[in-house]
């Protein structure tokens, strides 16, 4: 196990950064260190930082909204509305769907010829084309994110809510606490652990596996709207043979990813609790 | 000091499904009364404690504190406080706030709640750890806290849902007295679950024993003890609880099935005789052969399990000191004032008036 992340993980993100300080010529033919030489022509690059915002953006919105709705549904499922069993099974389904498969699903729903949206784009043409629209085409990749997340965020939030011992609640509702105020006092505390570890996952998750998403139904376009750092390095390292700067380009993707599991961290030290 | 309340519950019912774990109860409870209930486990004891508190609905009948009707009011309107078999302590607050949470959600001013906190804190015996969270808390602390938060809204009515179970026998008898203390202290009229007998003779104004959901017998202690109403209470309660024989009344004589007769007997047909373990005098001369099975020696006293002559069991406590070997024969006297008599079909006690014996 710890040699199998060694070599896919650590090995691979050292690579990166050590390449990162070498110029790597496209056709072989040895590299050549180069200091920070590499480092200063992606960081001046607007293409770049136009791909890092789309990135920070798509890991705030995707594992919030992910994370909101998971939250929504578990909680309701957690007060026993009789839901709970048919969307317990409902919701796991997506799960059995691989990402790259769900971008198809989603490429289909969102056409606006054929989808889901065609009967309004009769009505106001213009108004869903992904194809052409950046933000259209942006919104549908955070859609199938945050579809493709829900299910197991629910799961881990449910359990996490179902494993809260029901006498808490009861005593809440003794101290005079109705359901918001339970949910907000009592519920959520509780969750942190639960919460922290689908943030985590669904922001690794954000960088990670939007890359299936955006190979399937956009290929970063159009016109690079749904570029995001992932995408853009495998597209400058393997299509263009710029292996130093997608190397530049991960290291300082790890470096921001790690940035901010490590202040998730942060946060999740100062809310400790033992049940 | 809590308002007086007294609760009055009428042909109270609760159905889970089909299972019906409370079937048309009505007893009232005195104000600022320590009352207990109860019974076996299973037998609808934290249901009736729950449907009084607003925790769960009640299928049908109707509850009253003092004049006021509350069997539709939610939890938060009745003014009860509950202390929880498991304290239900809120892991992710300190002791400060866990004691200060109903306040706070009643918008008691900051100030004031800390004096509150405090008072009660103090009564408690829980100033030093006000800072700490639940889980840096010995078991008994938990339990204090649990008591706190429930009192510092001096409720109108407390409830007490087996609150001790969880605790060593030690500190389980110290909380007794604890919890005794300040009932007197506050006054609220309290509720008391548990299946604990010693708990409920020792706490008790009045016990309500149930099984399967009715009332078995509603009075003081002592009536529980020395007037069982049913073969029920009578053999569950007392340790070891009273002995139950049956046998025949048959021409002013008490026999078991093999014609031996153990005592003088005004009803004719089959009865059940009870005795309490305590009752039943070693004697030399006694009319009543017993075999041994075994005997336990507890230091205050011992307690001998023997048979009747036709092989009901039966158990004895002899002072200081006696015991008897295995397999012997003792004899033994029942003395006709301690004597109980049940009817063998209803297990419903036979008034002593009416069996003749004591006139
Ligand atoms: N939520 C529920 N759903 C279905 N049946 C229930 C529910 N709660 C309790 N019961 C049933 O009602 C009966 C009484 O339960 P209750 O919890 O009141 O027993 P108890 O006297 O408190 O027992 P214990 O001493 O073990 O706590 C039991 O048969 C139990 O199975
Ligand atoms: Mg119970």
């Amino acid at each position: 196990m710890l040699a199998l992340i060694l070599m896919f993980f650590y090995i691979p993100v050292f690579l990166a950064f050590f390449w990162s300080f070498f110029l790597e010529r496209p056709f072989g033919g040895g590299s050549e260190f180069v200091g920070l030489q590499n480092f200063r022509r992606v960081l001046s690059d607007q293409e770049f930082w136009r791909a890092m915002w789309r990135t920070l953006l798509f890991m705030v919105l995707a594992p919030g909204t992910a994370i909101g709705v998971s939250l929504v549904l578990a909680l309701a499922a957690d007060r026993g509305i009789r839901l709970s069993h048919p969307a317990r099974n409902i919701i796991i389904w997506p799960k059995a769907i691989a990402g790259a498969s769900i971008g198809l699903v989603f490429v289909f729903i969102f056409n606006p010829h054929l989808g889901l949206f065609a009967p309004l784009n009769d009505l106001f043409p213009g108004l869903w084309n992904p194809r052409i629209d950046g933000t259209d085409a942006y919104l549908m990749l955070l859609v199938a994110q945050v579809w493709n997340g829900i299910p197991f965020n629910f799961i881990i939030l449910l359990s996490g809510l179902q494993s809260i011992p029901d006498s808490l609640a009861k005593a809440a509702a003794m101290d005079g606490a109705g359901p918001w105020r339970r949910i907000i006092d009592i519920q959520i505390p509780l969750l942190t652990p639960q919460l922290f570890l689908t943030f985590v996952l669904e922001f690794v998750g954000s960088v990670v596996e939007a890359f299936g998403l955006i190979d399937t139904m956009t290929e970063g376009g159009p016109g690079g709207a749904t570029t995001l750092l992932v995408y853009k390095i495998y597209v400058d390292g393997f299509k263009a043979y710029d292996l130093s700067g997608a190397a530049t380009q991960t290291a300082l993707l790890m470096t921001a990813v790690a940035i901010m599991v490590a202040l998730q961290f942060r946060l999740e030290k100062r809310v400790k609790y033992e049940r | 000091m809590a308002e007086r309340t007294k609760i009055i519950i009428e042909n109270l019912s609760k159905k889970f499904g089909s299972v019906e774990a409370i079937s048309s109860l009505s007893a009232t409870f005195d104000a600022c009364a320590f009352t207990v209930i109860l019974g076996p486990s299973g037998c609808g004891k934290s249901t009736l404690l729950h449907v009084i508190a607003g925790l769960e609905t009640a299928s049908a009948g109707k509850i009253f504190f003092e004049d006021r009707e509350v069997q539709n009011l939610p939890a938060r309107e009745r003014g009860c406080a509950m202390v929880f078999q498991d304290y239900a302590l809120y892991p992710h607050m300190n002791v400060e706030d866990n004691i200060g949470y109903a306040l706070k959600l009643a918008k008691v001013p900051k100030t004031e709640r800390r004096e509150r906190i405090g008072r009660v804190a103090e009564v408690t015996g829980l100033q030093s750890v006000l800072e700490r969270r639940p889980s840096q808390l010995s078991g008994g602390q938990r339990q204090r806290v649990a008591i706190a938060r429930a009192i510092v809204r001096e409720p109108r009515v407390l409830l007490f849902d087996e609150p001790f179970s969880n605790l060593d026998a030690q500190l389980r008898h110290d909380m007794r007295r604890e919890l005794a203390e300040l009932h007197q202290r506050i006054g609220a009229t309290s509720v008391f679950v548990t299946h604990d007998q010693i708990e409920a003779m020792t706490m008790a104004d009045k016990i309500l024993v149930i099984s399967n959901g009715r009332i078995e017998q509603f009075g003081t202690p002592d009536e529980v003890y020395h007037a069982p109403e049913s073969t029920f209470v009578a053999g569950f309660i007392g340790s070891p609880p009273m002995n139950l024989i049956n046998g025949t009344g048959d021409g002013g004589a008490f026999k078991l099935r093999d014609g031996t007769v153990l005592s003088e007997c005004g009803w004719n047909g089959h009865v059940v005789l009870g005795i309490r373990p305590e009752s039943v005098r070693v004697d030399r001369q006694g009319a009543v052969a017993l075999k041994v099975r075994y005997c336990e020696k507890l230091g205050s006293h011992s307690i001998i399990s023997a048979e009747l002559a036709d092989g009901q069991p039966m158990r004895l406590t002899t002072p200081l000191g006696s015991s008897a070997e295995p397999s012997s024969e003792i004899r033994v006297n029942f003395p006709a004032k301690q004597l109980h008599w049940f009817d063998s079909e209803s297990g419903k006690v036979i008034p002593r008036r009416s069996n003749g014996i004591e006139s």
